[in-house]
């Protein structure tokens, strides 16, 4: 019950797939999706994963964070809870991801479903989202609709780019890279170098 | 004794002494300075002073207290000792199984030095003697071996030889007794004989612990059956003969050669599972290698065509799971409360979410069926595709002559990997639609939940799995960086018929599953009306679900808990 149904799955799909269902979440099944994206002129296989209800167990996610080269964390705009628990989620997965240089590893906030009617809307105040980004170190932050498309692409741009640049930090010609995983609330992408 | 009699001898000076008579007088007084002399029990007889050895406890009281008064003085020790004492210990390297060091020295055989008696206080001091110890003995054979459940020997994971081998060879077990009784008969030293019976309750020990003699081999002799074929129970005792057997006649003996070879071949298991069919099979099978079938990458799907062959490997080699118990225990927990859980009568809730209308509802729950198969036969599919491009290379690789992979990297990776794909067959089974051709929204809608909870049985194979992978999870990073599984995996991330999924995948994917599917039917239950037959089950089978994930975690974590406490 933490933070599921933030609409992470929906990101992804609408994202990848171009489509949102509200009536169904489409693939709860498929353990990821992947996406080509350009990004700096190179060609990079993204592969998004999600979480898909692992987030409710804390030690299943533990095989999953590993490997991951970006995490997103998803927070849904009208839930304070959701807003609340960020930071653990932020915390909890450089603890299991463990990654190798903790302080850098590229995190993106996405706060979703901000097309939901002014009246409800806004539990969460961008202020507030932008200051808990400022304190764990200049994450990028990006107010998205997973409905609506708001912000969706230059979200997953960014991270793509925050992922490659990690990458590249470490070893970009390797050949045997790691998966990157977005979690959804963390959701994963990954990307495999080109072996030339 | 360290009195190096090489050293002393070798002197030209000496020799030329001792050649005329005068090397007694040398020697002991060379020796005098820096020496104390103790008789010890073997050489008493060639000590002056022991030559008529007290009897009375007194006496032998005083008898050593003279000597140590005497020791500064003239420590008696003729060359005629040392000359004794080298045969003594040259008769006991020709012993081939000397009762080399006694477990527990009968008490009259201890050297009555080592006992003092100290005047000033009127006590009796023990001071064990150097010499007693018997370190100048040739090396020491080890009285027995115990091999316990976990250890790298009982499982026969350790090494590589004696683990994967299937025997080839028919143990003929009558002409072995045969030949130890001849052989015991015509041994003229009683050191040859065949011990009494001393260690016989020690093998008769229940399985957990086996107490293997070594020198003391043949002793449960009696025991064993004469017949060609031993049944299953007898061949396990029969273990420690076969072996000691081989050990015992190793110096001498002209079947060394052969006995050594079957002794490296029958590991403790080996000859547990080793059934007269199973040997009879085995035995005329010639040998074939598996590198010839190995030349490519995509070659070893062949491997399964020694079917014999690769299921016992299988069996053998998967399960060294030495966190058998705490797995057995988890099992068990789950096992009791879904039992709980299904005693349980399933409370139908009143209301129902009516936004959608019922034609819809039946919609989605066709689509969530067909989400349920689609995305099972994918995860089967990675699970066979793991089996086939990983799993059977890497035992194939691990049986070759010179391993490309350690044996046992493979139950480590692939443990649970069979019967995973056996559980996702039976899932697959129950959703698979009746009939191929019809798009999922035409289809009929299948009942879930019955077919779930038959499967009950079958789940904890995911906590199994979820234990293993906690408590394993250095050792399957290590193998995860075998070059062989490295060069196969790069092979499958490259390739889009394997979705660009490597081993790493693999590994997570089970544990990935099972929350899945407690979405899944969770959203199935959440559109099945309540009046609907399977609701009932199907809630049974959400519950189940949840409990079986909340009890993956639950593992995970208690063995987390535990180690960062240790």
């Amino acid at each position: 019950m933490r933070d599921s149904g933030v609409g992470k799955t929906s990101l992804m799909n609408q994202y990848v797939n171009k489509k949102f269902s509200s009536a169904y979440k489409a693939t709860i099944g498929a353990d990821f999706l992947t996406k080509e994206v350009m990004v700096d002129d190179k060609l990079v296989t993204m592969q998004i994963w999600d979480t898909a209800g692992q987030e409710r167990f804390q030690s299943l996610g533990v095989a999953f964070y590993r490997g991951a080269d970006c995490c997103v964390l998803v927070y849904d705009v009208n839930n304070n809870k959701s807003y609340e628990s960020l930071g653990q989620w932020h915390d909890e997965f450089l603890v299991q991801a463990s990654p190798r240089d903790p302080d850098n590893f590229p995190f993106v906030v996405l706060g979703n479903k901000v097309d939901v009617d002014e009246s409800k809307r806004m539990q969460v105040s961008q202020k507030r989202a932008m200051a808990f980004c400022q304190a764990k170190g200049n994450i990028p932050y990006f107010e998205t609709s997973a409905k609506e498309a708001i912000n969706v692409e230059q979200a997953f741009q960014t991270i793509a780019k925050n992922a490659l640049q990690q990458e590249t930090d470490v070893e970009l010609y390797s050949d045997f890279n790691d998966p990157i995983r977005i979690d959804n609330d963390h959701s994963n992408k990954d990307f495999n170098g080109c072996a030339c | 004794m360290n009195i190096e009699p090489e050293r002393t001898f070798s002197s030209p000076l000496l020799l030329a002494k001792r050649k005329f008579g005068l090397a007694k007088s040398v020697k002991s007084s060379t020796k005098s300075t820096q020496q104390r002399w103790i008789p010890t029990s073997k050489s008493t007889n060639a000590v002056p002073m022991a030559a008529n050895p007290p009897d009375k406890p007194w006496q032998r009281w005083c008898h050593n207290f003279s000597f140590l008064r005497q020791k500064k003085t003239a420590p008696p020790t003729p060359t005629t000792t040392l000359k004794l004492k080298k045969k003594a210990d040259d008769a006991v390297i020709q012993i081939p199984a000397p009762p080399a060091r006694p477990l527990h020295p009968p008490p009259q055989q201890r050297p009555i030095s080592d006992y003092f008696f100290n005047h000033a206080q009127d006590t009796m001091i023990y001071q064990p003697t150097r010499n007693a110890r018997p370190t100048d003995l040739p090396r020491q054979r080890p009285q027995s071996i115990i091999i316990e459940p976990g250890s790298p020997a009982y499982s026969g994971t350790s090494s590589r030889s004696s683990s994967i081998k299937t025997p080839r060879c028919h143990f003929d077990m009558g002409a072995l007794d045969a030949k130890i009784q001849a052989l015991d008969s015509s041994a003229a030293d009683p050191l040859l004989r065949l011990p009494d019976t001393k260690h016989k309750r020690k093998l008769d020990r229940p399985s957990s612990t086996m107490v293997l003699p070594l020198d003391h081999a043949p002793m449960a002799l009696p025991q064993a059956p004469a017949s060609p074929c031993p049944s299953a129970k007898s061949s396990r005792t029969l273990l420690p003969i076969i072996r000691s057997f081989s050990y015992y006649f190793t110096p001498e003996s002209p079947e060394k050669k052969q006995s050594s070879r079957q002794d490296r071949r029958f590991s403790h298991q080996d000859i547990r599972s080793l059934s007269p069919t199973m040997s009879a099979i085995t035995a005329d099978k010639p040998r074939r290698s598996y590198r010839q079938r190995l030349s490519s990458f995509d070659s070893p799907l062949s491997m399964p065509t020694r079917p014999d062959h690769l299921a016992y490997a299988t069996k053998k080699i998967m399960r060294p799971d030495s966190h058998w118990q705490k797995e057995r225990e988890a099992i068990k927990a789950w096992q009791l409360s879904i039992y709980l859980m299904l005693q349980q009568r399933v409370r139908i809730p009143s209301s129902v979410p009516k936004s959608v209308t019922s034609k819809d509802h039946a919609t989605l729950r066709k689509f969530i069926i067909n989400e349920i198969y689609t995305t099972e036969l994918s995860y089967e599919q990675m699970l066979l595709r793991v089996k086939a491009r990983y799993m059977t290379p890497m035992l194939a690789a691990s049986q070759a002559k010179r391993p490309l992979v350690d044996a046992g990297d493979i139950p480590i990776l692939f443990t649970h990997l069979p019967e995973l794909i056996q559980v996702s067959k039976k899932v697959l089974k129950s959703v698979t639609p009746a009939s191929a051709d019809v798009p999922w929204y035409d289809q009929p809608i299948c009942n879930l939940g019955q077919p779930w909870l038959r499967l009950k049985d079958d789940w904890s194979v995911f906590i199994k799995y979820a234990l293993h992978y906690q408590t394993n999870i250095k050792s399957i990073r290590k193998s995860c960086n075998n070059f062989f599984l490295l060069k196969i995996d790069q092979e499958c991330l490259s390739h889009n018929e394997s979705k660009r999924l490597g081993i790493s995948d693999y590994l997570i994917s089970p544990i990935q599953r099972v929350p899945r599917y407690c979405l899944l039917l969770k959203d199935l239950l959440r559109h099945t009306p309540v009046t609907d037959l399977d609701y009932p089950a199907l809630c049974q089978a959400v519950e189940m679900m949840s409990m079986l994930a909340s009890a993956m975690n639950d593992t995970q974590q208690l063995y987390r808990r535990k180690t960062t406490t240790v």
